[in-house]
């Protein structure tokens, strides 16, 4: 098993991430971390509350549209940032998971990047004998 | 790709494929060298498979690689036969801006500049979550604010009557219907009024550095060494919300109308379907939005100016010399083929740049085209144009929108270690306050490309035409 992993897809004008896992559950969760760490250090981000969200979708690649998309809303929204995410149920329809993390506070995380939303441009989730990947493009 | 030479910055790729015009380049031989190098052209040509499309698919010379449309991209669609895109208009919808020119000279604020930084800054909420510049709307005003646009802000207070015949479309786009924002897109509202955001939007004090079109600038009053204020921001999670609600549709719409386009992000539907036209009502309404977004900034920075300053509204005399767009569609008739014909042009990361005479243009400025801002990065400068006949005949009297980034984001992070960025700026004479120290490093000017190389290739292939260069002083941002 290895765990699973983001890349940053580096180019001029755009920001995207490339994202390996050994399940489903695993993809998803790395998914909202990464796109989270984008946004803000991840170093110092405390659980200091928990939060439960379920998203449903038709089908792999709509899922992860719209989880991302909830997730960057409770940021953008409240300025919510997850240190921990656990998949508690996952299929190709839904995704249930529970978050811990905080309010994003200026005066002691360090503020990155504003993403304004995840695209569909060169979306992809693929799993290729239980190797799972994912490709996410934001707006920025 | 076949790229062949039309004049000396024009560039043509020709048809090919299910490619339903040809796509055209505005660009230098250098740029087009670079453009080469990544997915840019591939998106001109895939934009020119939006059904009705007419023309051309067109790029500003600051074009650069986005997902779908390419940024500095235009496409004209047939009113009735053609579909509308989302993806053309981008997430912030009327990202725009805006240009105030004051009373002031350069030696009138010199000493008290670091105050009028800190004031500007503690009036105009910047960065994620900003909010509370005004207080929070409830959803029926909310919904008025979107259908009136700019009127609405001039009736809450902020800004002046006379400030409405300078915004494009007089501050409100026609057919927004606030009952197409979805609960999520006015929720994301109801704070945002008046705050800048992140990311490369700013408010700037600048000077006027210098002038290339002396007749231009005496009717719009401005001269070397004078004061003014330069507001890019756009629609914030309203806008964002609208596009990306809109695209679900869409999405599920090319299915019912057998549409098939080459990247997802360019879902489009019949201007004419239900869905078509749901859009254009909902992105009306982000566009008054954005556009009372900077009006109400606009009076934010006067109360600061006046505060830091300690002068009266007089002295200061602000006053709006144009507010353009440069992500949204509208539709307009243009002249093709010896045919006048309605279309709805989007144009993302690209700007209107009407002719002399248009009758779009207020009256006082119709003689000399209309007013163009683009804006550079924070250390170097940015520039005034007009519009000109030429645009209107190639271009759909359009033009570019900025510099476009030279690094990306993660470089200019990399680049920005061990040194002090304030300390840079201030040696080319800027001062900064900011939010994010992350944001603040990706928008150094050396993680952009020099946008007088841009406005060049506009002004030199004719489709604008430079009026004057303003130089940073101030900035604040998210």
């Amino acid at each position: 098993m290895a765990e699973p992993h983001f890349r940053e897809i580096e180019h001029t004008a755009d920001l995207g991430i490339e994202v390996e896992a050994d399940s489903a559950a695993d993809l998803f969760s790395c998914a909202g971390l990464a796109l989270f760490s984008l946004m803000v250090r991840p170093e110092g981000v405390k659980a200091r509350e928990i939060r439960e969200e379920t998203v449903s979708a038709e089908g792999w690649e709509a899922l992860l549209h719209e989880w991302l998309s909830r997730l960057l809303h409770r940021f953008l929204q409240d300025g919510f940032i997850a240190a921990t995410i656990t998949v508690l149920e996952i299929d190709e329809a839904h995704i249930h998971a529970r978050l811990t993390g905080e309010k994003l506070d200026y005066e002691r995380h360090d503020f990155e990047t504003e993403i304004k939303a995840v695209t569909y441009h060169k979306l992809l989730v693929r799993n290729e004998n239980g190797r799972w990947t994912a490709q996410v493009i934001f707006d920025v | 790709m076949k790229i062949q030479q039309i004049a000396d910055y024009v560039w043509e790729i020709p048809k090919h494929g299910n490619m339903r015009v040809p796509g055209r380049v505005y660009a230098s031989r250098e740029m087009m060298s670079d453009l080469q190098k990544d997915a840019s052209l591939e998106q001109v040509a895939n934009v020119a498979h939006l059904p009705g499309i007419v023309g051309y698919s067109l790029a500003m010379p600051d074009i650069h690689w986005g997902y779908g449309f390419p940024i500095g991209g235009v496409a004209a669609v047939d009113a009735d036969e053609g579909a509308i895109s989302p993806g053309g208009v981008g997430y912030d919808i009327n990202c725009g801006v805006r240009l105030v020119a004051t009373r002031l000279v350069e030696g009138d604020i010199q000493k008290r500049l670091p105050a009028l930084a800190d004031s500007l800054f503690a009036s105009i909420p910047c960065g994620v979550g900003a909010e509370g510049a005004i207080p929070k709307l409830s959803k029926a005003e909310e919904k008025k604010l979107a259908s009136e646009g700019v009127r609405w802000a001039i009736a809450q207070g902020y800004g002046r009557a006379e400030d409405i015949e300078y915004i494009e479309e007089n501050g409100c786009l026609a057919g927004a219907d606030p009952e197409t924002l979805t609960d999520d897109a006015l929720s994301r509202g109801l704070t945002q009024v008046g705050t800048l955001g992140s990311g490369n939007h700013f408010l700037e004090v600048d000077r006027i550095e210098e002038i290339y079109d002396e007749t231009v600038a005496a009717a719009l009053g401005l001269t070397v060494g004078q004061i003014a204020i330069i507001i890019h921001s756009g629609s914030r999670g309203l806008g964002h919300q609208t596009c990306e609600d809109a695209l679900k549709v869409m999405g599920k719409a090319m299915e019912k109308y057998r549409i098939t386009v080459p990247d997802r992000q360019l879902a489009c539907a019949p201007v004419s379907s239900p869905e078509g036209q749901r859009y254009l009502a909902a992105m009306a309404c982000a566009a008054n939005y954005a556009w009372v977004n900077r009006q109400v900034m606009m009076s934010l920075a006067e109360d600061a100016f006046l505060k830091a300053l300690q002068i009266s509204p007089r002295e200061l005399g602000m006053r709006l010399i144009y507010d353009v767009c440069h992500n949204i569609a509208k539709p307009e008739t243009h002249e093709l083929e010896g045919r006048r014909q309605k279309v709805w042009v989007h144009r993302k990361g690209a700007t209107r740049a009407f002719g002399p005479g248009h009758p779009a243009i207020p009256p006082l400025l119709r003689p000399l085209g209309q007013p163009v801002l683009i804006p550079g990065d924070m250390g170097r400068y940015s520039f005034l144009l007009v519009g000109t006949d030429k645009a209107m005949r190639e271009t759909f009297g359009s033009t570019c929108h900025g510099a476009g980034r030279m690094m990306s984001r993660a470089q200019a992070k990399k680049a920005a270690r061990g040194r002090d960025l304030d300390d840079e700026l201030g040696k080319v004479g800027v001062i900064a306050r900011y939010r994010g120290k992350g944001t603040f490093a990706e928008e150094m000017p050396y993680a952009y490309k020099d946008v007088a190389d841009v406005v060049d290739v506009v002004d030199c292939a004719g489709i604008s035409k430079k009026v004057a260069k303003l130089k940073p002083l101030a900035v604040i941002k998210g």
